[in-house]
């Protein structure tokens, strides 16, 4: 019979008791003197640590805000390609008054607008980031059909830096001569100064027929 | 003035004056507790004192919510507990510390001295075969003489299931002992 299974005898009793006398003895032991100071040393050595990481998070909670910043200030002081400038210098652009078949019409036109160099630098920028910001950026405007042409002309030119909005325009304004060729300047940039004068039609003057005068007749008589 | 604060010049202490000096009695009068609490798991006196002095570090944290003296050592006796049962299943240094232990008692050479070193290592290795539970219920009640009121206290466990659990211990120490005694007859 193994020894799990024997029952509690009068022996077992005794060995038990036997056992918890050894045991007490076995623990009867004390720490050394200098416990109570190594704990007080290792709360105090706990509180120095604690104490180094809150300074330490802050700051560098601290640093991280600052840079953020830095990185979004940078993103938005980035120029961004000109629509807003054409528009503040007189370029005419009609207004977006009518949403309807013209501003279908107008969206493909206003994605074509970004010329190519203005694309490259945004390739050279590399950052997906600053692309998105570009884009929101730039307005987004309605332009009826037939000068859809030329003002995308216009803006290509303007991103390609061959026309200069803030000096040719206002140099074609004072009566200076452009710096764009005439016939592109004329059919991308009106001046309000002259606008569009209707058609004058004067009024046909027809004389009374006078049947009892021999001029008359002459002048109206089959030839 | 504060104690903790005045013996470590410099030191930052978290804990206002009078919670310091509750603290400080609590260690005072638990230290030896906690401190056989981990010898009698890892029976190293440096690894015992070393558990120990964790656990009070942890209880200094938490001490705004252990006020109470008997709340404070439940506390203390169990995270003793879990922190030199943890360490004696992860360092796995039993073999090094009877090796100790046999080094130390070399010296002693009467009979008795070897007869008692034996019949105390046997001890251990039948409270090590104990489950955790009825282990740590046997163990609490040889520190200080503890009585099962004191234990069931410790433990967060009715006095009843303390009784039955230190009965079941001894009855299993007893047998294992015997089991041993008979083997080496």
């Amino acid at each position: 019979m193994s020894c799990e299974y024997a029952a509690l005898t009068d022996e077992e009793r005794g060995l038990m008791e036997t056992i918890e006398a050894d045991l007490d003895r076995e623990m009867a032991v004390e720490p050394s003197p200098d416990f109570a100071a190594r704990v007080r040393e290792r709360i105090s050595a706990a509180d120095r640590d604690s104490g180094w990481s809150v300074p330490w998070a802050f700051a560098a909670a601290a640093v991280a805000t600052i840079a953020t910043g830095i990185l979004l200030a940078g993103l938005r002081g980035q120029p961004v390609d000109a629509p807003a400038i054409v528009a503040g210098h007189d370029v005419a652009l009609p207004a977006p008054t009518s949403p309807g078949p013209i501003a279908a019409a107008s969206r493909p036109a206003v994605t074509s607008w970004r010329g190519p160099s203005s694309q490259a630098s945004k390739a050279s920028a590399g950052s997906r980031i600053d692309r998105r910001i570009a884009r929101a950026a730039e307005p987004e405007v309605l332009v009826p059909d037939d000068l859809r042409v030329a003002i995308g002309r216009v803006m290509r030119m303007v991103h390609a830096g061959t026309l200069n909005p803030t000096r040719d325009v206002d140099a074609a304004g004072a009566g200076n001569q452009p710096a764009v060729r005439p016939e592109r300047a004329t059919a991308a940039v009106e001046e309000p100064a002259e606008p569009f004068a209707p058609m004058v039609v004067e009024e046909l003057q027809v004389p009374p027929i006078n049947l009892a005068g021999g001029g008359v007749e002459k002048g109206f008589g089959l030839y | 003035m504060n104690e903790w604060a005045g013996g470590y010049p410099g030191a930052l202490v978290s804990l206002d004056e009078g919670l310091d000096r509750e603290f400080e009695d609590r260690l005072r009068e638990s230290s030896t507790l906690a401190f056989r609490v981990a010898y009698g798991v890892l029976r190293h006196r440096q690894d015992a004192e070393d558990v120990a002095q964790d656990a009070f570090a942890k209880a200094y944290r938490h001490f705004r919510e252990l006020r109470d003296r008997d709340r404070f050592r439940a506390w203390l006796v169990r995270m003793t507990w879990r922190l030199a049962i943890d360490r004696w299943r992860s360092e796995r240094r039993r073999t090094a510390r009877e090796q100790a232990v046999a080094v130390t008692t070399a010296d002693s050479t009467t009979e008795q001295d070897l007869v008692g070193r034996e019949r105390a290592q046997q001890l251990w290795r039948a409270i090590d075969a104990l489950p955790e539970k009825l282990r740590i219920a046997i163990v609490l009640s040889a520190i200080e003489g503890h009585d099962v009121r004191t234990v069931a206290t410790l433990l967060g466990l009715p006095e009843g299931t303390v009784k039955s659990r230190l009965f079941l211990a001894r009855k299993g120490l007893a047998r294992s002992l015997r089991c041993l005694v008979n083997t080496r007859r």
